[in-house]
């Protein structure tokens, strides 16, 4: 159930990226929401989640928007198993951690990219690319860091808690319950 | 001989546990999935989808056409509820103006009807003339058709588009498109329900264009190569050879495989003269207007077909 309700979060929230925020764009620039979620879910859930949605994401993202299949499903992959260790040393409640990792995974994502899809097609120019893309991306991506990141977190929490046996017949907070 | 037997077992127990030659069958061990696993697979299963996909440039259909039909719905929904709400936005906006409006056409409209009937009659001298001017609209007798954008791509890197149009509609790969009386691109890739479009101003593109002046040389128009000039395509000719001002429009010539000519690129803004006398680069603004993309126009007939078919037309008697 939960698997389910995240992944379909996870499309749901890819297709939005095309379609809504790419209205939002302020000098061609879009903020980067594939991110933020990878993130967000890795902090909240840990390593294997984060690799899960990454991979999903980012296979979505490859298949409907680009023709090198692959690619962004192992950059988002990686970057969801290195957030999970985030996991480990978040406190409830901590907001300068999300924001401060989807930041510099933003980075590390834009290195990438740059080398990948810019230095090895004959493009040099590093500072140009910096500061054309990668530095506003980081910028327009952090705005929205924060609402997504607290609504990913309760909206993972409360699926945690949620049985949906619990749900059917009617019980909560009540009954023998041992926590999996 | 004891010690090349001792490194074996070292490496497969540490990747594969419990798969090292075992002396009692007591010994087993289930296998137990790891991170490390876990990441071997699935990076092997991205670089292979990234080898088949680049290197070998075949397209994994399957994906395509599975995540296609899932993302149809959404992309419909959501460019209903975008297309509702524009529509009152606009309405709620007009309303005052909308009763007005509607007076001062029907006025203009009486005194159209009475307009038409009397240009009928000089439709025939006109079409005469048009023939003349074959060229430069060529591709007004092409069939073709529209389609909406569903997305672009939700990517800072790459300058491409999602239609909502694919293979099931008719679309084939190098089909012309075009917006607002411009060139925008060209489809790349297509699949079951949606196709992408490359648009001109991508680093990879390149058009044969022509400058439509009585001149008529041609010049390659590439998409940017740095990213000072937004939103601009750049022409490197050699100006003794090629004649070029700013305000020149650049049409497509006939010259080139892809595109059918005398479909207008784009006008020149600025002209460049480079170091040595040697080359001039030329920046053009496309026609094609990409702010607030909804709508294009693709040609849905191959120009290459088309080429041919003259050709073969040309040779009989």
């Amino acid at each position: 159930m939960k698997k389910l309700l995240i992944l379909l979060f996870a499309f749901v929230c890819v297709i939005l990226e095309s379609t809504l925020f790419v209205r939002l764009r302020i000098g061609g620039i879009i903020p980067n929401l594939t991110l933020i979620v990878v993130v967000s879910i890795a902090l909240a859930e840990g390593n294997g989640w984060g690799r899960g949605i990454g991979f999903f994401m980012g296979l979505t993202h490859d298949v409907l928007f680009s023709h090198r299949i692959g690619y962004f499903a192992l950059m988002y992959y990686l970057l969801g198993h290195l957030c999970g260790y985030g996991h480990r040393i978040l406190r409830r409640g901590n907001l300068l951690i999300p924001l401060l990792l989807t930041i510099l995974a933003d980075f590390v994502y834009g290195f990438a990219n740059y080398f990948f899809l810019a230095f090895l097609h004959g493009r040099t120019d590093p500072s140009l690319y910096f500061h054309q893309i990668i530095l506003p991306e980081a910028a327009y991506t952090s705005l929205f860091i924060l609402p997504i990141y607290a609504f990913t977190t309760w909206a993972a929490g409360l699926l945690s808690r949620i049985h949906v046996k619990d749900v059917i017949t009617h019980r909560f907070h009540g009954g023998e319950r041992i926590e999996p | 001989m004891k010690k090349i037997h001792r490194t074996k077992l070292k490496w497969r127990s540490r990747l594969l546990p419990g798969t090292t030659p075992l002396q009692n069958i007591q010994d087993r061990v289930p296998l137990k999935v790891t991170t490390r696993h876990r990441l071997l697979i699935a990076g092997l299963f991205c670089l292979l989808c990234l080898f088949i996909t680049i290197i070998l440039g075949q397209s994994i259909e399957p994906f395509h056409t599975f995540y296609g039909s899932v993302a149809k719905p959404f992309q419909n929904a959501y460019l209903k509820v975008e297309d509702f709400l524009s529509d009152t936005w606009a309405t709620a906006k007009r309303l005052r103006s909308l009763e007005e409006e509607n007076r001062r056409l029907t006025e203009e409209l009486e005194y159209y009807v009475y307009e038409n009937t009397t240009l009928k009659t000089e439709v025939v001298q006109s079409e005469e003339i048009q023939a003349l001017y074959d060229l430069d609209h060529y591709y007004e007798a092409y069939p073709k058709t529209g389609a909406q954008i569903v997305g672009l791509s939700a990517n800072n890197w790459y300058e491409t588009l999602i239609i909502d149009k694919g293979s099931n509609d008719g679309i084939a790969k190098d089909m012309p498109v075009l917006v607002s009386g411009g060139l925008l691109g060209r489809i790349t890739h297509v699949y079951e329900n949606y196709s992408e479009i490359t648009t001109l101003i991508d680093a990879d593109s390149n058009v044969f264009g022509e400058i439509n002046r009585l001149s008529r040389s041609t010049v390659n128009v590439q998409g940017r190569d740095d990213l000072e000039k937004e939103k601009m395509c750049v022409i490197e000719y050699d100006p003794l050879e090629v004649d070029m001002v700013v305000g020149d429009e650049i049409v497509t010539s006939a010259l080139g495989d892809i595109y059918p000519p005398g479909i207008l690129i784009g006008t020149v803004t600025e002209i460049v003269e480079g170091e040595n006398g040697l080359s001039n680069t030329a920046y053009v603004m496309p026609k094609a207007d990409t702010k607030g993309l909804s709508y294009v126009l693709i040609i849905t007939e191959l120009w290459k077909d088309d080429m041919e078919a003259e050709l073969e037309e040309g040779m009989t008697p």
